[in-house]
């Protein structure tokens, strides 16, 4: 009896992966999250920017309280923008190739990875930088082949080379689902940047609406017009 | 083929030695070049929210 291997080539062929829900799935979640924070951060606007500050801005007098309580409001609403600037970054989708995990973005994914290969790939490769190397073996071998001129060299060089293109497709699911791995990283990373930049904001805000609500509260005696009953006629006894 | 690797070599840079095999430079020396072996085993890692 013959064992049937899957034909990794073929399209629409079930992979040992599928057995896992796609490490994108998790994209849906962290936007999800990230849509969140700025639906929070303009709601914080909105109020910055609704009738309470602005009929207090209607009380300040003179030039310097004015400014102050122009520059407090400006410190608020860029604790905001910077909040949505950041975050909304989330959503912005990165572009993930095999050069991305060299970058220093995924270094730490890289760690976890090559702490324990064998968990990650199984057989396939000893570390990130063994799954990624056979495309670039391949590429010089097919060049070694187009500038070799001896058959019988030319002719080891394509043995060879056929050896890495198998590599290749043995490996390429693998590689896949590093590429899915290392993009949800990158969201996660940049989430988890938005969410540091979002405390700085709230430090922003909270600076901005004290500076502003401090300086339209010095500005004196507010006179309110109270109404008081007026006697008009004089009473009148009944004996 | 020769028995001297190329000089000043670069990471995943090839070379076939005077028996014929391929070895590749992984960073520090002239390594074989291997055959990967077939395995289906499944990447260890799920990154997931709450089920929906």
């Amino acid at each position: 009896m013959t064992l049937q291997r899957p034909d990794p080539a073929a399209p629409g062929t079930p992979m040992p992966f599928d057995a896992l829900p796609s490490p994108l799935d998790a994209v849906d979640d962290l936007r999800s999250a990230a849509r969140w924070m700025i639906a929070a951060a303009g709601a914080v606007g909105a109020v910055l920017l609704s009738g309470g500050p602005l009929v207090a801005v209607g009380r300040v007098t003179g030039l310097g309280h004015a400014l102050i309580a122009g520059a407090a409001l400006v410190v608020a609403l860029a604790g905001v923008g910077l909040a949505i600037w950041q975050t909304s970054l989330v959503l912005v989708p990165p572009v993930t190739t095999p050069s991305t995990l060299r970058q220093d973005s995924t270094k730490e994914l890289r760690e976890i990875i090559d702490a324990t290969p064998a968990d990650f790939f199984g057989l396939a490769a000893t570390s990130v930088e063994d799954l990624l190397r056979h495309r670039a073996i391949a590429a010089n071998l097919s060049q070694a082949v187009m500038a070799e001129g001896d058959p019988r060299r030319r002719a080891v060089l394509e043995r060879h080379l056929r050896r890495a293109q198998a590599n290749i497709a043995r490996t390429d699911p693998y590689v896949r689902w590093l590429l899915a791995t290392a993009h949800v990283w990158q969201i996660q990373a940049a989430l988890r940047r938005a969410r540091w930049f979002s405390l700085v904001a709230v430090v922003l805000v909270a600076a901005g609406a004290v500076a502003f609500f401090w300086v339209t509260g010095q500005q004196g005696t507010v006179y309110v017009p109270v109404l008081t009953p007026q006697i008009t006629a004089p009473p009148t006894h009944h004996t | 083929m020769s028995d001297v690797p190329p000089p000043n070599p670069r990471a995943n840079d090839v070379w076939i030695d005077d028996r014929g095999e391929l070895r590749y430079f992984n960073g520090n020396d002239w390594v074989p070049y291997p055959d990967v072996p077939d395995g289906d085993l499944q990447p260890g890692a799920v990154i997931k929210g709450e089920e929906d």
